[in-house]
């Protein structure tokens, strides 16, 4: 069965990026459809990282939004330290024509990567498969 | 962290035990002081807090004993998020 959506992209110097669109999560479009809330989508450079469980966010893009933290209580462990509290938003994740994912994405404001604001990982992966070529240096996303 | 976050997360260390003893795996929803209830799901939750509150910052968690950390690998020294010790 074919996926729902497939990309192929170059690895740059930063690596896998990819452009997606970022907005509210299902819960508050849910809660608070007809009430005028507007639902801006704002479209960002984003890291695939099989290094990270979950998604994360520029603390930019959420402002920009006007996200509302949805769960206070992301415990996060980075290479060095001790895990520690983040502040985390639940989120659309718009992958091309409109393939949407909903999940829940951790606040990074100290933290930036030449080339992104968001990095997608694998919360998001887990969906199907990602493929690296190291002839082509290029990669292969498809979603379900 | 917001300082109600702050707040919000303070309560639910208060009321985990006995939330956790009672609806193990469920999600609590909490509002400032008040625990305004405990869903089958997250996304429940949510929904019920914002007809409630509107869109404002809301703290919801899973009642489980023990979270597990997720893990930021790429994340190099000295650019970490917000530091909040976490609940022991």
């Amino acid at each position: 069965m074919a996926p729902r959506f497939r990309h192929r992209g170059r690895v740059t110097a930063d690596g896998p990026l990819i452009r997606v669109r970022i907005g509210h999560g299902e819960s508050v479009r849910r809660a608070l459809s007809g009430t005028g809330l507007a639902d801006p989508t704002i479209e960002v450079p984003a890291l695939i990282d099989t290094g990270a469980m979950g998604t994360y966010l520029d603390g930019t893009v959420i402002d920009a939004i006007g996200l509302r933290a949805a769960r206070a209580a992301f415990e996060v462990q980075t290479a060095v330290g001790a895990p520690h509290l983040w502040d985390a938003y639940e989120v659309r994740v718009i992958f091309g024509e409109g393939y949407e994912l909903n999940v829940f994405g951790a606040r990074l404001d100290e933290y930036a990567l030449p080339g992104t604001r968001c990095i997608l990982g694998r919360d998001i992966l887990r969906r199907r498969h990602l493929a690296y070529s190291g002839r082509t240096n290029s990669y292969v996303l498809e979603l379900d | 962290m917001s300082a109600r976050l702050a707040m919000e997360s303070a309560t639910f260390e208060t009321v985990k035990e006995r939330l956790l003893a009672e609806h193990r795996g469920k999600f609590v929803l909490i509002h400032g002081s008040e625990v305004i209830g405990v869903f089958d799901t997250q996304g429940d939750a949510l929904v019920e807090g914002y007809r409630r509150f509107g869109y404002v910052d809301l703290f919801t968690k899973r009642l489980v004993r023990r979270e597990r950390p997720l893990t930021l690998a790429s994340v190099p020294p000295g650019r970490r998020g917000s530091k909040v010790p976490a609940p022991r």
